[in-house]
């Protein structure tokens, strides 16, 4: 269970600091990476940037993406890494503020697996990214690393 | 002209020239006769003249002039002395006597205004006639004098020749003892030869002669009229022929002519329809027309008008898409700004309420109850500022959504949202009286909006109640129906009714009925939104009643 990275898309400390907290509080010791924004999201993904020479055999478990980021936003990193075989099967958490009804059916259109919505009250909160938790690192069985072409 | 009379009384004319044929003819006889009787009688008359002279003339040289030799003396009376012969003129006249003796109205008269004394009473001129040839033959006595005259009723010609005097008769009538005159001169008249010659006997024989003549003439114009007659008849029967032919072609014409009056009248009346009908259609084209004028005259005026109009439209409608994209902009700074609301000010919230609960956990041992309160209260507000954030975009996303009608179960929808709010509060003991089968045309969401904020209203505000009553029906109104939410609840002073459906706006105190304030503001937009209207009537703790119509 500790090799299975969770990738956190978050450029609000205050909600990083939150889901962090979260995480911890529900028991979950994965690693977490911080993405602040699309760029380093990509970057990490496909080893680039700050991130180049990274094993991209290593890929997170679980994406939790936020769709309000600087420089490019949740919903065109989202169309990036499902266009790409090396990351078009990972599973993305669309996790975010907003209950906007395009947002939402965007985020499916371009192949998120779930979409939840931020509550303001902590205990909601929590308890969300528990059964996130409990469901994507435990109960879902990902695809394999090497997806075969074609 | 002329020629035309006498072709028309051919007839006539023949009969008047035949007539006047006739009399030239008898005028002509008449006048042959009356010369014939001059001619006769004057021949006569003549003849016995002639003879007397020669006898006379004879008798004075033969007789009295030798016997004068011999002593005989020719003298007065025949019957004198022995040596006494009767003078010439004695012998005439008693010769003449007896000449016309026998011969009644036949007289020979020896006249003379110088009778020897014995033959006074014989001699002299007695009468006009004598006097008037003795007159004329003093100038002419060559020529013989005479008349006709009426005698004793009879027509008689006095036929009188001069005597003159020759040398034997001078010598003795101026030597006579006995003689008147004396001085009688060789040539001299001395007296004229009257013979008197009744006319009516030739007259007589005249016309005796005549009478043939003239029967011939009868006979000639019984022939002639006879003839004439035939003529006429066979005329008459060849014109009446042709006038029976004439009748019958006259009828025919007749008749044809009645035809053709009738076909011509008959023309005359169609041509009179027709023209009738020509003047009434030219009249009706020129009402046609002037009409077309005036109607062009309205619809170019109006074809212009509605050009103005439709400039007007354009400009408008420039104005309008002007507008319109100035909205469509507005309405997307509306959108970002809902969205960076929806984004970002819950953000700060999580955050809040977040790290509230943080303190509240990890330093609990060093906060006090007090402490303790205050966080909560912090948690509290942020989450009750996430309520109105949420509210907020709400409202904000019914006033953009679109309209999608179709038929819905009105009484269906209300049963069903009460018996929700049954469940969630199943404590409650609410009468609901729902009117059964009550439909509508209208967005299926958005009129669930409207319902579940009314009748929510009708639920909370009627928790004190004892006996709760919820009432869901419709009311005629201005011809359409108009549904309403009525219930026995707190109510509401009138005089804030205008602040009803207000967002944000409270008639109540959040601690006695919660709420964020923005439900009636929801359910007005989307009443107007389907074009219908809202309105709430109700008083301090007796209930409200709100209608609304589609």
């Amino acid at each position: 269970m500790q090799n299975k990275v969770i990738l956190l898309v978050e450029d609000h400390p205050d909600d990083e600091e939150l889901t962090m907290r979260a995480l911890k509080k529900n028991n979950i010791m994965n690693e977490v990476v911080v993405a602040r924004d699309g760029v380093q999201a990509l970057e990490y993904l496909f080893g680039t940037g700050a991130y180049a020479g990274r094993d991209l055999s290593c890929m997170p478990q679980i994406i939790l993406l936020d769709l309000k980021l600087p420089k490019i936003d949740g919903l065109e990193v989202l169309r990036r890494l499902r266009a790409d075989d090396r990351t078009k099967f990972l599973p993305v958490v669309v996790l975010t503020s907003s209950k906007e009804e395009q947002d939402i059916v965007k985020s499916y259109q371009l192949g998120a697996n779930s979409y939840v919505r931020k509550p303001v009250d902590f205990q909601e909160f929590s308890g969300a990214v528990q059964n996130l938790g409990l469901y994507w690192l435990i109960l879902n069985e990902p695809a394999p690393e090497r997806v075969p072409v074609g | 002209m002329g020629l035309e009379v006498v072709h028309r009384h051919t007839v006539l004319v023949l009969t008047v020239l035949f007539g006047m044929c006739l009399l030239t003819i008898y005028l002509h006889m008449s006048q042959l006769r009356a010369q014939m009787v001059t001619a006769m009688s004057l021949q006569g008359a003549e003849i016995y003249t002639r003879a007397l002279e020669e006898i006379r003339q004879w008798y004075t040289t033969e007789v009295v002039q030798r016997l004068h030799g011999q002593g005989v003396v020719a003298s007065g009376d025949v019957a004198g002395s022995k040596n006494e012969i009767p003078l010439p003129a004695t012998l005439s006249m008693d010769l003449g006597k007896k000449l016309v003796a026998g011969q009644p109205g036949q007289e020979i008269r020896l006249i003379s205004p110088y009778p020897f004394p014995g033959r006074r009473d014989q001699g002299g001129l007695t009468d006009f006639f004598q006097r008037e040839a003795w007159e004329v033959f003093q100038e002419t006595p060559e020529k013989a004098y005479f008349r006709f005259e009426q005698d004793h009723g009879r027509k008689v010609l006095r036929y009188a020749t001069a005597d003159r005097m020759e040398a034997e008769c001078v010598d003795c009538h101026n030597a006579h003892p006995a003689s008147p005159k004396r001085n009688w001169q060789v040539g001299e008249v001395g007296g004229f030869l009257e013979v008197v010659y009744p006319v009516d006997t030739i007259q007589e024989m005249a016309e005796g002669g005549l009478s043939g003549a003239y029967g011939s003439m009868g006979l000639l114009v019984l022939l002639w009229l006879g003839g004439f007659g035939l003529v006429i008849l066979k005329l008459n029967r060849v014109a009446g022929d042709l006038e029976e032919q004439v009748r019958c072609r006259t009828s025919d014409l007749q008749h044809a002519n009645e035809h053709l009056e009738l076909e011509i009248s008959e023309r005359q009346q169609a041509e009179d329809l027709l023209r009738q009908a020509r003047d009434n259609l030219e009249k009706r084209v020129q009402e046609r027309t002037s009409k077309l004028a005036a109607a062009n005259a309205d619809l170019i005026r109006e074809v212009s008008e509605r050009k103005r109009a439709e400039d007007d439209i354009r400009k408008l409608n420039g104005q309008l898409v002007q507008q319109t994209a100035q909205l469509t902009a507005s309405n997307k700074e509306l959108e970002a700004f809902s969205y960076s609301v929806s984004h970002d000010l819950r953000a700060p919230l999580r955050g809040i309420d977040g790290f509230s609960q943080a303190v509240l956990e990890d330093y609990a041992d060093k906060l006090d109850d007090a402490g303790k309160s205050y966080l909560q209260r912090v948690r509290a507000a942020s989450q009750r500022m996430s309520q109105l954030i949420d509210a907020m975009l709400n409202l904000a996303r019914l006033t953009r959504a679109e309209i999608r009608s179709q038929t819905l179960d009105m009484s269906g929808m209300v049963n069903a949202i009460l018996d929700d709010f049954q469940k969630m509060d199943p404590e409650r003991q609410v009468e609901c009286v729902v009117a059964k089968n009550l439909f509508a045309t209208a967005d299926p969401q958005l009129i669930r909006a409207v319902l579940e904020n009314l009748l929510g209203n009708a639920w909370k505000f009627t928790r004190h109640r004892e006996h709760a009553r919820i009432e869901f029906g419709y009311e005629p109104y201005k011809g359409q129906p108009a549904y309403f939410v009525k219930d026995n609840g707190a109510g509401f002073d009138m005089t804030y009714a205008h602040k009803l459906f207000g967002a944000f706006q409270r008639l109540h105190a959040y601690t006695e009925y919660p709420g964020v304030g923005v439900g009636l503001a929801t359910v007005h937009r989307i009443i107007q939104r389907h074009g219908g209207q809202i309105w709430a009537d109700g008083s301090v703790g007796e209930g409200a009643i709100f209608h609304f119509t589609l």
